[in-house]
């Protein structure tokens, strides 16, 4: 019996492997047709295009994704990892996680159904970098900032739901002014440098660090009257 | 809970605020010089008569807002109309080397917006500001906008206020400042700092013009219940005006209208709307209610470009 499992879990891993490597050499070469075609004065299809050829099973629907989105991704994914070869990998995965997802999904906003994506990957290879002593970078200062929003030691903490606090913190920013909203958008959801926020928005970057710590003092504020924590 | 937890959990942010967070600002200065640029070239083109003003201020502000959320310089029809609903109001008051200058006022359909100026002040680095009023014909409707710390020390206070639907030309303003007091934020207490004493009181009026209103056909739309149900309900007295969108509707006491309204162009462009507000009311055992809404842009647009209004998952045709 234990060999039935060995024997199946080894079939998927190789399957996912199989999957792995095919979806790298189809957009490897697809890259190589559409840097061509774009030196010939190609033009990029559609959101709808990209995903009605992953609705036809289409190795054309990878190649179109890392051709218009492979290096919003990439930026994505170096913000939280900081090693451009995980990145890649990361990226690389995000189509193939794609491929898995559609169908039977038809995303609204294809490019930040892959940015969702790509953020959930290179989270999880954070993770199991930084068991492995490899973490750091921004995504560590992150981390860090957003424990504030957090209680140090709860005496009533619900273990809430995953969607739940989801659904929670996107009532949150909801509610914010939209300048707050963005700049805590782009440092939270997409781990951008305070740097690089400043620039994006034309805000000196010691504003940016208090409209950063002001909206983490009301998230915490908010997250403690959603009952999500307890102060002592 | 862990903040990795936490941070899991941003990726259940809706997609239109992310998408909203791509826009970039252009850097000020560039957009100054194309202002005066685009300002020249209009001087240029009427050959003698007055040249369009260029304060630097309310104009330069609006320009701002608009390229935040639109991610687009003005075109030279929109700092036109901007132009042609501003005033230069350059009142000022000095008490203990504190000058406070009201300087200009830009007066929409129902929404005023006047830039103040604040000079002579020692500013604590982080700072919120209190004790600031503005009176429109009598009714206090004011609400600070945006506070800006120029390189210079000087402070530039935007105050935004709404005010009655009305036909008179002329709104009476009255705007009082009343001791600087700024409240800075800590992660426990809010430490109140009183930094000037006095009041500043400036009294002006602002001309209100006409607008060009386009009248749409009362429609029928699609909205989201409570629970998540599709709920078609009607539109009436839909009105866009070169500032914005206003309609009516009665609706269940429990759905809320889709905050989001976008103006589709001509072009394929999409404006979202930057400021809006909504009066629901509904008498006692009845369970709906009658709300009036309006919807404003960062900036005015060219009515004659718009195509579409997109309210929630409906799209309206502009005929």
């Amino acid at each position: 019996m234990p060999y039935f499992y060995v024997d199946i879990d080894c079939t998927v891993i190789k399957m996912t492997k199989f999957l792995q490597i095919y979806v790298r050499y189809t957009y490897e070469i697809a890259s190589y047709i559409m840097k061509e075609k774009t030196e010939e004065g190609g033009k990029r299809v559609k959101d709808s295009e990209i995903t009605e050829l992953y609705w036809q099973r289409s190795c054309e629907a990878i190649r179109q994704s890392d051709s218009k989105y492979g290096s919003y991704c990439m930026k994505i994914a170096e913000n939280i990892l900081h090693s451009r070869e995980d990145s890649e990998e990361c990226v690389s995965d995000t189509w193939l996680n794609a491929w898995n997802s559609i169908p039977p999904k038809r995303p609204d906003n294809l490019k930040l159904f892959f940015a969702k994506l790509t953020r959930n990957l290179a989270f999880s290879s954070y993770r199991i970098n930084s068991a492995a002593k490899r973490g750091g970078g921004e995504l560590t200062v992150v981390l860090d900032e957003l424990s504030e929003c957090i209680a140090a030691k709860s005496n009533v903490e619900r273990d809430y739901e995953y969607a739940e606090l989801g659904q929670c913190i996107n009532a949150f920013v909801r509610l914010l002014p939209e300048r707050e909203c963005n700049i805590f958008v782009r440092r939270y959801f997409f781990t951008e440098s305070v740097e690089e926020i400043s620039e994006r928005y034309n805000i000196k970057e010691s504003n940016v660090y208090v409209i950063l710590s002001r909206t983490r003092e009301k998230l915490r504020r908010y997250l403690k009257k959603e009952w999500y924590f307890d102060e002592q | 809970m862990s903040s990795e937890k936490l941070y899991s959990a941003f990726n259940e942010i809706d997609d239109d605020i992310l998408e909203r967070s791509e826009k970039r600002v252009k850097r000020h200065v560039k957009h100054r010089v194309m202002l005066i640029a685009a300002a020249i070239c209009f001087a240029v083109l009427l050959m003698g008569a007055a040249t369009v003003g260029f304060s630097g201020g309310l104009q330069d502000w609006i320009a701002n807002r608009w390229s935040f959320t639109s991610g687009n310089e003005l075109s030279t029809e929109q700092m036109e109309i901007i132009e042609s609903l501003s005033c230069k109001i350059n009142e000022s008051k000095t008490i203990d080397g504190i000058t406070v200058t009201v300087d200009s006022a830009t007066v929409y359909d129902r929404t005023a917006t006047v830039l103040i100026r604040v000079c002579g002040m020692e500013l604590p680095k982080e700072y919120d500001i209190d004790g600031i009023k503005l009176k429109i014909n009598g009714e206090t409707r004011g609400a600070l906008y945006d506070v800006i710390k120029t390189e210079n020390n000087e402070l530039i206070i935007v105050i935004k206020a709404d005010f009655e639907d009305t036909e008179d030309e002329l709104i009476k303003a009255e705007l009082s400042m009343t001791d600087f007091i700024f409240s800075r934020y800590g992660v426990t207490v809010t430490k109140r700092d009183v930094i000037a004493k006095g009041t500043w009181l400036f009294e002006f009026d602002l001309k209100r013009d006409e607008f060009q209103k386009i009248s749409i056909p009362d429609t029928e739309i699609d909205i989201a219940n409570e629970n998540g149900e599709t709920e078609r309900i009607l539109l009436t007295n839909i009105h866009l005006t070169s500032i914005g969108v206003e309609f009516e509707c009665e609706i269940d006491k429990n759905i809320d209208i889709p905050q989001k309204v976008y103006l589709i162009m001509t072009d394929g462009s999409k404006i979202e709307y930057s400021n809006g507000s909504g009066s629901g009311e509904s008498a006692e055992n009845i369970n709906t209610k009658q709300c009036k809404m309006y919807f404003e842009f960062a900036a005015p647009i060219e009515i004659e470009d718009a195509a579409a209004i997109q309210i929630g998952s409906s799209t309206i045709q502009i005929i």
